[in-house]
């Protein structure tokens, strides 16, 4: 294999590529890259974690097509430092890449491509076009809320479903509910719902930027990601996510406008007397005031309030402060609604009818 | 066919007798030295051969007998430490039934030797089988001798019931040893086979007894505690929870210096050390307790190894709280050992106490060979020099004595025996190694030094333990004990509290029974919604969980439940305040990560952080180490570098 390629672009690559390969795999082949030139014009790099893949493919002058592998880390790094627009990289028979740029000659260990596990072909493909930061926009406004507990595995993701041609994103982790909503976006005849693992999640929401579109790739058991040079390919979590509907109350009894940033503020300041052992944020909603009140027999007390309208009953219901600073953070609107109902019940943060944040109560003490 | 009744003859209710006390050669032993403590003797030398079958043989100092005091303490119902029955509820001797000797003397061939100290001429008294065979001058020092040969000879079917020589022979060294435990200040000496196993100097400080008779690092292990009543008054030593045995063999209670068992005391001392122990674990210590004798009824059973308290509740409250508190100052850290001393731990499994074997400078190269040996190899014991009489102060008296250099070669033979925690300071003169042996002795707990700052968590390994620097050396963490541990006090103190964090679940969770599961579960409701998991019975054979401490998993929360119904079938117990600590000790279990749970390095911080807060830092709520240790003094010893 013998090429010569821009050095930015081949860096730029690398820095993705290399994202998402793990620190301690126990197939030391994976911590490489894989480097392939067939016939065409195109260098395609490729690395793997098993879970998500991701392809990238170069313009590059062909000498000799081939392919190989060399370390992804130490590739990144050297194709950074290097001084010179052009980075020509040979692999010798034995698999040792020498890679020469201005007056630089690096050669670097490799091992055979023949063994690298290929990215899945996505097969029964259906597909939509979607602009990048708005599916950025999705994936922020629900990921935080992805379950952690390895135990309920199809709560470890983002449920993805297009129906009737909206979007609609879900994660929860049995304690609160973010659900995203997008209008109108698709072909009505598409019907998809998926489970998009966290850590897919995690590392597009990292690549995903600009308003150019993307393309979504759906198979059967993959889901894929489609731009220019770039495809990223991720296998799907199997199983049935929950019924999420009958989780969001139909109805409320009270429902309370507030600023955004200042209802974020007053938790954050309040939340700083709570800790691992005693989490509960007390919210009191009393005649034109919310306060909210924290004690732990550890740290202290606080109570802190802001105006707000509110004409209904003195009403007390307690919530895990980290539950709500997540999804008030996540957000960019000026205004939410929270609606509540009774202390037992969950408390819902809805922005129009786009965003909408179930937070289970806690007991009050 | 009938027989008339009659009143059996001297030799059949001497043989009964013999039945009920003489066991073994080990009672035989019990019963001889305790006559020679209430002789007031200050040496006893106890001779066994082929394990006490063969010969056993006790000399005393003591008071000895006139001819006619001893020829009647060979008749039954004779003895010389009661005269009213009123006394028997004040007793200050070991001995009162006035069974021993005679029992003895019908099952053996007996020969007793005596001389009081006023006396030229002492008596020798020869029995065969209870018959008596010879009465006559004796010329001997002033105490008594008494020699019991062939033990059963004339009882063939007790004589089958003994067990194999070994075993023979670790029950006489156990009851030398209790005995020798109970009366510091008398020196006591044991030879087998003519070899001399044991030579305890007198010494009024037991700590330095436990010592000689276990080994110095034992004694490191022990912590000491005592408290005093109105009416009583204790002391003694606890051991490390690192030091536990699988029986209750290495319980040594003495009340007024009797060697007693006792379930109930045994069992409070095991409630004070709570979840410091595992299950089926016992702690080692000795108990000396000083009661009012007459609050005790010793006369339970012929071998008196029981008593009854008349009550006791003030004195178990005070035990409890008095082990409590030092086992809350002491830290209790567990010593990586090195391969001798897991030896050391599988002969204590095994009961077989380890003989201090300090062997003289010349023969050096083979004292390691030794220094663990078994009984049969054991070399004649070169302790430290005995001193003749009891005195005040021991440690002052080995600071007195000790201007010979070869003792001080032997004591600092015995320090570089002494791995667990040799003082890092080089022995460099005499004032210097009196002043540990001193510390030693006095048990001053070596650990109480250790201070948790300024620990550095170097990683987590095999995704199951956290490696971590501390002044000390090397400290080893055990991921899942030590947040167990942390999930443990929180969640009793949550619950004592009533604070306890429940957090509604969206999707709640279903939990499956039959109708005796069922009942049992029923029972536990209101416990386990005091704990913060929300259930309720929904329909007949299933419960719904709808609300769960924030720590607990969906998951974890069913298993909770499975740990909790297969225990209550277990456990008969209603104590809500056991049932408090059995949930809390399964939620934190469950709760807490496992092993092979990769931790990141803030999480690690966090856990030792929180760990080293808790109360009891050094075992899981089930008594499993969370910390081991492995000094620097250790890591040299490993490499070498000494």
């Amino acid at each position: 294999m013998h090429c010569i390629c821009d050095r930015i672009a081949l860096n730029e690559a690398l820095q993705v590529l290399q994202s998402i390969i793990g620190t301690n795999s126990t197939l030391p082949i994976l911590t490489n890259v894989l480097m392939e030139i067939t016939e065409t014009k195109e260098l395609a790099l490729t690395s793997t974690n098993l879970e998500v893949g991701i392809q990238f493919k170069l313009e590059a002058e062909i000498i000799e097509p081939g392919i190989c592998t060399l370390p992804c880390k130490k590739m990144f790094e050297i194709t950074r430092e290097l001084i010179g627009d052009k980075v020509e990289i040979e692999i010798s028979s034995d698999n040792i890449g020498i890679i020469k740029c201005a007056n630089g000659v690096y050669r670097l260990m490799g091992m055979a491509g023949d063994e690298f596990p290929r990215l899945p072909r996505l097969s029964k493909i259906n597909s939509i076009k979607i602009n990048e930061n708005t599916l950025k926009s999705l994936l922020k406004k629900t990921a935080y809320a992805i379950s952690s507990d390895e135990t309920r595995y199809v709560l470890n993701g983002v449920y993805f479903i297009i129906s009737k041609g909206d979007i609609v994103v879900v994660a929860t982790d049995g304690r609160r509910l973010a659900m995203v909503s997008k209008k109108e976006i698709a072909d009505p005849s598409l019907e998809v719902d998926i489970i998009i693992p966290a850590k897919t999640v995690n590392e597009l929401m990292r690549v995903l930027s600009g308003d150019d579109p993307i393309e979504m790739l759906f198979s059967e058991t993959q889901v894929g990601f489609q731009r220019e040079n770039m495809l990223m390919v991720s296998r799907l979590i199997e199983g049935k996510f929950p019924k999420y509907e009958q989780v969001i109350p139909k109805s409320s009894r009270e429902k309370v406008n507030l600023d955004r940033e200042e209802f974020l503020s007053l938790v954050r300041r309040v939340a700083l007397m709570t800790n691992a052992k005693s989490s509960q944020l007390r919210f009191r909603f009393h005649d034109g005031c919310l306060t909210v009140t924290a004690s732990n027999p550890e740290i202290g007390e606080a109570k802190d309030d802001m105006g707000i309208e509110y004409k209904g009953d003195d009403f007390s219901i307690a919530f895990n402060p980290v539950y709500m600073q997540d999804a008030l953070k996540a957000l960019d609107d000026e205004k939410v609604t929270l609606e509540l109902s009774e202390p037992t019940l969950p408390g819902v943060i809805k922005v129009d009818d786009t965003f909408t944040y179930v937070i289970m109560p806690m007991k009050l003490k | 066919m009938a027989r008339n009744v009659r009143i059996l003859d001297e030799k059949v209710i001497n043989k009964i007798a013999a039945g009920e006390v003489i066991e073994n050669p080990a009672s035989v032993c019990k019963e001889l030295i305790e006559n020679s403590v209430d002789a007031e003797a200050t040496r006893i030398d106890v001779d066994i051969e082929k394990s006490g079958m063969k010969s056993i043989r006790i000399a005393d100092n003591g008071c000895g007998m006139s001819r006619e005091n001893a020829i009647m303490a060979l008749e039954r119902h004779a003895t010389s430490k009661l005269t009213s029955d009123q006394d028997l509820f004040s007793l200050h001797t070991l001995g009162f039934r006035g069974e021993a000797l005679p029992s003895i003397a019908a099952v053996s061939k007996f020969l007793m030797r005596t001389a009081q100290q006023q006396e030229l001429i002492g008596t020798r008294i020869q029995i065969d089988g209870g018959k008596v065979y010879d009465v006559s001058d004796d010329q001997i020092s002033p105490g008594t001798i008494i020699e019991v040969k062939e033990l059963f000879f004339n009882v063939p079917a007790r004589k089958k019931f003994m067990r194999s020589y070994h075993a023979e022979k670790m029950a006489v060294n156990q009851i030398f040893l209790k005995l020798a435990l109970s009366q510091p200040l008398i020196q006591f000496t044991l030879s087998d086979e003519g070899k001399e196993v044991y030579n305890l100097i007198p010494t009024n400080n037991i700590a330095e007894r436990i010592a000689t008779l276990f080994g110095r690092d034992f004694c490191m292990d022990l912590i000491p505690f005592s408290a005093e009543g109105d009416d009583f008054k204790f002391h003694g030593y606890i051991s490390h929870p690192q030091l536990c045995r699988n029986t209750r063999s290495g319980q040594y209670i003495f009340v007024n210096t009797r060697i007693v068992q006792s379930y109930q005391i045994s069992s409070v001392i095991q409630k004070a050390y709570g979840t410091l122990l595992p299950n089926g674990r016992f702690p080692i210590f000795f108990l000396y307790l000083t009661v009012d004798p007459s609050i005790i009824d010793v006369n339970v059973h012929p071998t008196k190894k029981e008593i009854k308290f008349s009550h006791v509740g003030s004195i178990e409250t005070m035990l409890r709280r008095s082990i409590e508190a030092v086992l809350k100052d002491s830290k209790l850290i567990f010593d990586i050992k090195e391969q001798n001393d897991e030896l050391k731990k599988i002969d204590f499994s095994y009961n077989i106490p380890r003989f201090t074997n300090v062997t003289p400078p010349d023969k050096k190269e083979s004292a390691s060979s030794n220094f663990f040996a078994s009984q049969e190899e054991t070399q004649p014991v070169k302790n430290i020099q005995p001193a003749q009489n009891p005195k005040p102060e021991p440690a002052q008296t080995i600071a007195k004595d000790i201007g010979d250099d070869d003792f001080l070669e032997q004591l600092e033979s015995i320090i570089e025996h002494d791995h667990i925690s040799t003082p890092s300071s080089p022995v460099s003169d005499q004032d210097n190694t009196t002043e540990q042996t001193a510390e030693i002795t006095n048990s001053e707990y070596p650990n109480s030094s250790t201070d948790f700052t300024g620990i550095r968590i170097i990683g987590q390994i095999g995704k199951c333990f956290i490696l971590a620097e501390s002044r000390e050396g090397l400290i080893i963490i055990d991921q899942h004990a030590a947040h167990e541990r942390v999930n443990f006090e929180r969640i009793m103190e949550s619950m004592h509290a009533n604070t306890i964090d429940s957090q509604s679940i969206m999707f709640p969770v279903t939990y499956q029974v039959d109708s005796i599961r069922k009942k049992a579960l029923v029972a536990k409701l209101d416990l386990l919604r005091k704990a913060g998991i929300g259930i309720t019975e929904f329909g007949s054979d299933t419960f719904l969980i709808d609300a769960l401490p924030s720590f607990i998993s969906y998951k974890a929360v069913t298993a909770v439940l499975d740990d909790l119904i297969e225990e209550s079938q277990k456990t008969k117990s209603d104590s809500i305040a056991d049932w408090q600590i059995k949930l809390a000790k399964m939620m934190a279990c469950r709760g807490s990560v496992k092993a092979a749970d990769k931790l990141e390095q803030i999480e690690l911080e966090k856990l030792i952080d929180d760990l080293f807060k808790t109360r009891t830092p050094y075992t899981c709520p089930h008594g499993r180490p969370t910390i081991i240790r492995m000094t620097y003094e250790q890591l040299r010893k490993h490499f070498r570098r000494e």
